[in-house]
């Protein structure tokens, strides 16, 4: 092969990836876009007033805290608070170095209980569990350090409900969010799991553990996030919810049938995509026994979450997911165009595997390989703006699809002037922010391949957006 | 050959790609230009919509209170309901309909007659968008639209589970007596029909009307379909519910059904059979049974409960232990006492827990 064989087959491969993958996407985007208005109309009808049933199953919500003393009490008590019938909530403390404890035994008033502790998952030593006294649906869970995937082991042995709900300890809910989340179980018996849309929750202003206003976070960083999350959520997951084939559900909140887990063994602690390689590997175990099984998506938002403000803290953090996305997608290799796997085998888990697993090293390969082919003379300046053309522009579609998305569903953002400003990021975006994370993920791959292991992600965490629960609210617990 | 090689030479030429990228990035922009001109176009339309319902709602909210609070809506007085808001007046009607009982529904049905809706929803009913047809199927309910009998039993038969619901829902609010021979077996069939919400449509029609059609269809109904219906036992009245229940577990050896049953089961007739439930080779059984025992058990089961805090499953012993625990002779240093004579470790620290919830 010679030069002008190998630059004229690299312009076709890298040109032929990135309209393939958005070919891809632009399928999830008009699954998602069916799937949503049939969504929002049975919303719509469904916003009379509903009564509680017995019928709505019981919920436990597992928090595994890390070194969480400045959120997790106005978390907690958020939680505490949620609408809904009949739910406990477990502080799973795992081993943290700060007063994450301390804060939870004086604000919570625990003290220590002597519980029948089962061991269904294996996890470090459990120390002490406490108990509320004035929540008797609160329980802390005081364990030796082994990491979020071994605290949420140790939250699902604790559990005592059907279904449990892992939520991160600084996420921000709607109160109604785990009643919107459970409906899926409700309407199909044969769910399993179900994710929810996470939101981001800069710039916004929450008191007492509740979002209280939404607006749109002045930091450019988490401002370009915002979109990227839309994107992620509105058709990243609502596209690939209604063919049953959604591999990833948000550590920040998702849903899970308790047995459905111990069977398939529970967390992997070996991974740092701890609960994208559960999701996958139950579709492998369930697919392999051959049972009807759902896994599911609400595309309601529900919970908010803080994200990066500085490029540091994003660097690690998509180093980390890319780094979770590859264990998860070889750990479980098998499912790749497996005859029983139906779209997970000869959809979802190819494109994850093409797209998101290889995807930053063919993007970045792409960029530079054009800059490089142009500097060199192998390639004319009009071929490079057009390859540029087609990277940025598609980019700039997809985005722009997903805002479409939000505007034809919930208009989180009130003012016609957010909307406008997403748009405009919509569009910057895709000048150097998609590149550069492009190259933090191929940098999480490198990573994986040198087999570098992480463990509880840590994040630096602002919480400008916070406000303390009124005084009020302690002396007014909701009851169970 | 000939032409699938000029296919390949243009394959290779740096024009033919230079071409493909433009053509690409060209469709990008354009449909991103469209995109965004849509996406604005729903953002104004959103905003007068918005606009147009304050409007709305600052006329009629006061109109459907003061029709919900006792005065019945006067045709002289009330301003023309505009076409372009019907959408908005048959959403608040119907959350108006939802939230009341009682003659408040008669003035309400009343108002909306005046108005003209009932025709109005008729046509909806015959609309495409399956979004009218929702509101119209809600609405004739509300209204106990007789003439819509036909029309809404067709809809029961709907793919759209939303819809097929909402016709079940609209029928029972027309004729409950009438209507739940009809659905029922319905209920039992449609596995897309959620329990929760077929279990508001029965509350809503009343023990009544449930009790002797659901009954009938559950002794009918194979074990599969029974022990779906059998969910919906608390809807009948208690005596109709107790009988089923008597006959049921004399005759039915169906896990399924058992567990079902042994959920609502109240009478202490039914004590000899939960007794031998309790070695039931299933341990939620086992569990459902001992819970079962601390509704309906005597003083002489005390000892059995006591075994049962050394069961294999932790389940079972938990539930033994809490059911101990409540019996009205029980006090905390009798539970002490019975865990001091424990020689098995998994039955003292059952009751460890338990003693401490108790005691917290």
């Amino acid at each position: 092969m010679n030069l002008e064989q190998f630059v004229h087959g690299a312009q076709w491969l890298f040109l032929g990836y990135f309209v393939f993958l958005n070919l891809g996407y632009m399928f999830l985007n008009l699954i998602a876009m069916f799937s949503l208005r049939r969504y929002m109309e049975a919303r719509g009808v469904d916003s009379l007033p509903s009564v509680y049933s017995n019928f709505e199953l019981p919920t436990s919500i597992l928090v595994p805290a890390y070194n969480e003393e400045a959120t997790i009490t106005s978390s907690i008590r958020a939680m505490l608070q949620l609408k809904y019938p009949e739910f406990e909530v477990v502080v799973i403390n795992d081993g943290s170095s700060d007063g994450t404890l301390n804060r939870l035994i004086d604000e919570f008033e625990l003290i220590p209980f002597p519980e029948a502790y089962r061991i269904r998952l294996k996890t470090q030593p459990v120390r002490t569990v406490y108990r509320s006294r004035v929540y008797p649906n609160l329980r802390v869970i005081d364990k030796a350090n082994g990491g979020k995937a071994d605290a949420l082991n140790a939250g699902i042995n604790a559990a005592r409900f059907p279904l449990y709900c892992g939520v991160d300890a600084d996420s921000v809910l709607q109160p109604d969010s785990l009643q919107r989340i459970v409906q899926p179980f409700l309407d199909d018996p044969t769910t399993v799991a179900c994710g929810g849309t996470v939101r981001i929750a800069n710039g916004c202003r929450v008191s007492g553990g509740f979002m209280e206003k939404i607006s749109l976070p002045r930091n450019p960083l988490a401002l370009l996030q915002v979109v990227e999350y839309l994107r992620a959520f509105l058709f990243g997951r609502l596209g690939w919810s209604p063919i049953n084939a959604l591999l990833i559900i948000s550590g920040a909140f998702g849903l899970f049938k308790k047995e459905t887990v111990i069977a398939a063994g529970g967390y992997r602690t070996d991974t740092v995509g701890e609960d994208m390689e559960l999701v996958v590997r139950i579709h492998r175990k369930l697919r392999k026994e051959k049972r009807p099984y759902r896994i599911t998506f609400v595309p309601d938002p529900i919970c908010w979450t803080e994200v990066p403000e500085d490029l540091k803290t994003l660097k690690n953090q998509r180093q980390r997911w890319q780094h979770g996305l590859a264990e998860s997608l070889t750990m479980n290799f098998r499912m790749m165009c497996h005859p029983r796997g139906g779209w997970v085998s000869w959809f979802a888990f190819p494109f994850m595997f093409l797209f998101e697993f290889l995807g930053p090293l063919l993007e970045v390969s792409g960029y530079l390989f054009f800059a490089l082919a142009y500097l060199q003379g192998w390639i004319s300046m009009e071929a490079y703006l057009a390859f540029m053309l087609v990277a940025v522009g598609l980019g700039v579609l997809l985005s722009t699809s997903a805002l479409l998305l939000e505007e034809l569903s919930f208009h989180i953002y009130p003012r016609a002037r957010h909307m406008a400003v997403l748009f405009a990021v919509a569009i910057f975006e895709n000048f150097g922010y998609r590149q550069l994370n492009a190259l933090f993920r191929l940098l999480g791959l490198l990573r994986w391949m040198f087999r570098r292991k992480a463990r509880w992600g840590e994040m630096q965490r602002t919480a400008r957006w916070s406000t303390p629960a009124p005084e009020k609210s302690r002396s007014e617990p909701t009851p169970p | 050959m000939t032409s699938s090689g000029s296919v390949l030479d243009s394959l290779g030429s740096s024009e033919s790609i230079v071409q493909v990228a433009l053509l690409s990035g060209q469709f990008a922009l354009l449909a991103t230009a469209i995109l965004l001109g849509y996406a604005f176009l729903l953002r104004a339309s959103l905003t007068l919509r918005n606009r147009r319902h304050a409007a709305f709602i600052s006329v009629w909210r006061p109109i459907l209170a003061d029709v919900v609070s006792g005065h019945d809506p006067d045709q002289t007085t009330l301003p023309a309901l505009k076409r372009r808001d019907l959408a908005f007046f048959l959403h608040e009607w119907n959350i108006t309909h939802d939230s009341i009982r009682g003659s408040a529904e008669t003035r309400l049905n009343a108002l909306a007659r005046t108005l003209g809706v009932d025709q109005q929803v008729w046509k909806m009913l015959d609309q495409h968008q399956v979004r009218h047809k929702l509101v119209a199927t809600a609405t004739l309910g509300h209204l106990g639209e007789v003439r819509a009998w036909e029309r809404l039993r067709n809809l029961i038969e709907s793919s759209n589970t939303l819809l097929s619901l909402l016709a079940t829902s609209a029928l029972v609010q027309i004729d409950a007596d009438r209507a739940l021979p009809l659905v029922i077996p319905h209920m039992a069939n449609r596995e897309d029909w959620p329990p929760a919400r077929v279990a508001t449509i029965l509350r809503r029609a009343g023990p009544d009307a449930v009790s002797e059609p659901l009954a009938k269809a559950i002794l009918e109904a194979s074990p599969e379909k029974a022990n779906r219906l059998l969910g919906y036992l608390d809807t009948c009245h208690l005596a109709v519910a107790d009988e089923l229940t008597h006959r049921l577990l004399k005759y039915s050896d169906d896990d399924y059904i058992i567990t079902a049953l042994l959920r609502t089961l109240d009478n202490p007739r039914e004590l000899p059979i939960v007794r031998e439930l309790l070695a039931h080779e299933r341990w939620h059984i086992r569990m459902l049974s001992a819970i079962a025992l601390g509704r309906i058990g005597e003083p002489e089961d005390t000892a059995t409960l006591i075994d049962l805090l050394s069961d294999q499953a932790w389940w079972v012993r938990y539930r033994a232990a809490q059911t101990l625990a409540n019996l009205p002779s029980m006090s905390i240093e009798r539970l002490r006492e019975i865990q001091a004579a424990q020689s098995d470790r998994y039955a003292r620290d059952i009751l460890d827990q338990v003693i401490a919830e108790e005691t917290l």
